[in-house]
């Protein structure tokens, strides 16, 4: 008899959990797919795509190019500075006084709200006439790609096997190439992994969006979904289809990040 | 030559990191130090001038302690459901597999997104949430329009989705303990209670303070979801230290005022930062 409440109990809790996790997502994509009224007709099978056929009307898809485009860049660009960084902070002779700091640094910097950071830069960049710029705003979110990048990758370099390097090493071959022909493909999961990272940060980050862009054309689509926000209930439908659309990327990765997120979070 | 290209090799993330973190952090406590609106282009010296005139804002100290409030009140709430969850799915059940993707899902969602997701549910009229109280024949509830309510319901938005990163992390904690610690507190007839205190929560102390750390970081920087949500309203209820710094300084572009409360925000923070690098640093 005790098992058996126990169990009831568990049941309870599990279907609680999901309850709770679930209706948020269960109702926008609800909302995206009907028309007025019909989102309260809820077992009901009427479906319609005109939600997002209306977005592509309002040109949605120049968004999309947009935030592409962005998180495309600030990811290259971060990989490019924090590969050869983390390979040499892993794996070369330096001072272990500015290992440690660096090492520190780069966390610190993750833990600065962005909103401290973002005046003095605002200040520069509206002084250069630079604002309004997909290229710049992709500079400015390496405040959190770059940071990101440098920590996780330097954990993935220290776990590569050190022997390959040992042998390369006494065959005369220079760090360099050890970097490009024997590192780079040991630790090509652990760069992919942080890429995919970079691409979602970019992909979905707000504030530096909202704060360095200003003309429609440049707009991303977190921005856009912001504005359908704000339109008091006017497009809702609108609304829930473009937060569907911007969030395919994250649910499309989802166990694979959910992997690497415990690790990225438990890594010695 | 070894060394020299290690450097090298550092030099531009290191310069590019210096620039996107140092620069700002001296350019902050500059301006601060300053009466500097962008607009009218006035710019002179005023000493701690700003600093005095934030501490006689009454908006200013309302955003410190909304932050305050919500961040402490969001980081316990997360890390308690983030245990609880962690707890009761670690117990053997049929499909434990299958629900933990789904209960990580809402941190696969953007703040934005998470945004509208909440705008859907809790809208006065349309909302889900009233919706359903009004079937149960319940009074539907202004959640984002009355003053009580309003950091209330920014506090659930945030739980629901920053809980699973902690219930990821307390997870991943619990199956790293050996199942026959349990096993033989369960022969020895502890009841689960004493098992959970003297087993589960000591081995669990650093992933504790792991979540307490990460979240309270994370919660204290606010601003997404009540610019998009409240705008800092009603009546200042959720106001924020964020939304006060972007308000001051990009609305009505007192970069001066703003900057002496970006350094104010950063030296609350700091004390936070510096304990969270040590425990990860030295882990």
């Amino acid at each position: 008899m005790r098992i058996s409440l126990e169990k009831v109990l568990l049941g309870l809790a599990v279907a609680l959990i999901l309850l709770w996790t679930l209706s948020p997502i269960y109702w926008i994509v609800n909302v995206s797919l009907k028309v007025g009224l019909e989102v309260y007709e809820v077992f009901s099978p009427k479906f319609s795509l005109s939600n997002y056929a209306k977005l592509l009307e309002e040109g949605f898809a120049r968004y999309l190019v947009n935030t592409v485009y962005l998180a495309t860049l600030t990811t290259f660009i971060s990989l490019i500075l924090s590969v050869p960084a983390a390979y040499a902070i892993a794996r070369l002779r330096m001072s272990e006084f500015f290992k440690r700091g660096f090492l520190a640094w780069t966390l610190f910097a993750r833990t600065i709200p962005p909103i401290v950071l973002i005046l003095p830069i605002y200040v520069m960049f509206s002084q250069l006439k630079l604002l309004d710029n997909l290229n710049i705003v992709a500079l400015a979110y390496q405040i959190y790609t770059l940071p990101f990048s440098l920590w996780t990758l330097i954990g993935f370099f220290r776990e590569a096997p050190k022997e390959i390097e040992e042998a390369a090493l006494i065959d005369g071959a220079d760090p360099l190439r050890i970097l490009l022909e024997i590192m780079l493909p040991v630790v090509m999961p652990g760069i992919v992994a942080t890429a995919i990272f970079c691409l979602l940060m970019s992909w979905n980050e707000f504030l530096y969006a909202v704060i360095l862009l200003q003309s429609l054309k440049n707009y991303t689509v977190p921005l856009v979904i912001a504005s359908y926000i704000s339109e008091w209930g006017v497009k809702w439908g609108e609304m829930a289809a473009a937060g569907i659309i911007s969030s395919l990327p994250m649910l499309l990765f989802t166990s694979y990040v959910q992997r690497y997120m415990v690790l990225g979070f438990l890594r010695k | 030559m070894s060394k020299k290209l290690a450097f090298f090799l550092t030099l531009p993330s290191l310069l590019l990191i210096i620039f996107l973190t140092v620069y700002p952090i001296f350019g902050v406590f500059y301006f601060s130090l300053h009466k500097y609106n962008l607009i009218s282009g006035e710019f002179t010296f005023s000493g701690i001038e700003e600093y005095k005139e934030l501490l006689n804002d009454y908006l200013f100290k309302v955003s410190v302690q909304n932050t305050i409030v919500f961040s402490v009140l969001a980081t316990f709430l997360q890390t308690l459901l983030g245990l609880g969850i962690a707890v009761i799915v670690n117990q053997k059940f049929p499909g434990r597999r299958l629900i933990l993707p789904l209960i990580v899902l809402p941190n696969m969602f953007s703040v934005v997104v998470v945004s509208s997701m909440w705008k859907l549910m809790l809208d006065p009229e349309t909302g889900l949430v009233n919706h359903v109280l009004r079937l149960m024949g319940f009074q539907p509830l202004p959640w984002l329009t009355s003053v009580s309510l309003a950091l209330p319901s920014i506090i659930i938005i945030d739980t629901w989705q920053w809980t699973p990163i902690c219930f990821l992390i307390f997870y991943a904690g619990l199956q790293s303990i050996p199942r026959e610690i349990y096993e033989a507190a369960l022969i020895d007839g502890a009841p689960p209670l004493t098992t959970f205190r003297r087993i589960t929560l000591p081995m669990l102390k650093s992933h504790i303070a792991l979540v307490l750390l990460l979240r309270s970081i994370d919660t204290f920087r606010l601003f997404d979801k009540v610019y998009l949500l409240t705008g800092g309203g009603p009546a200042n209820a959720t106001e924020t230290i964020s939304l006060y710094i972007f308000k001051t300084g990009l609305i009505f572009w007192e970069i001066g005022k703003a900057s002496a409360a970006s350094f104010i925000m950063l030296g609350i923070i700091i004390a936070v930062s510096i304990v969270y690098v040590r425990e990860v640093i030295l882990r």
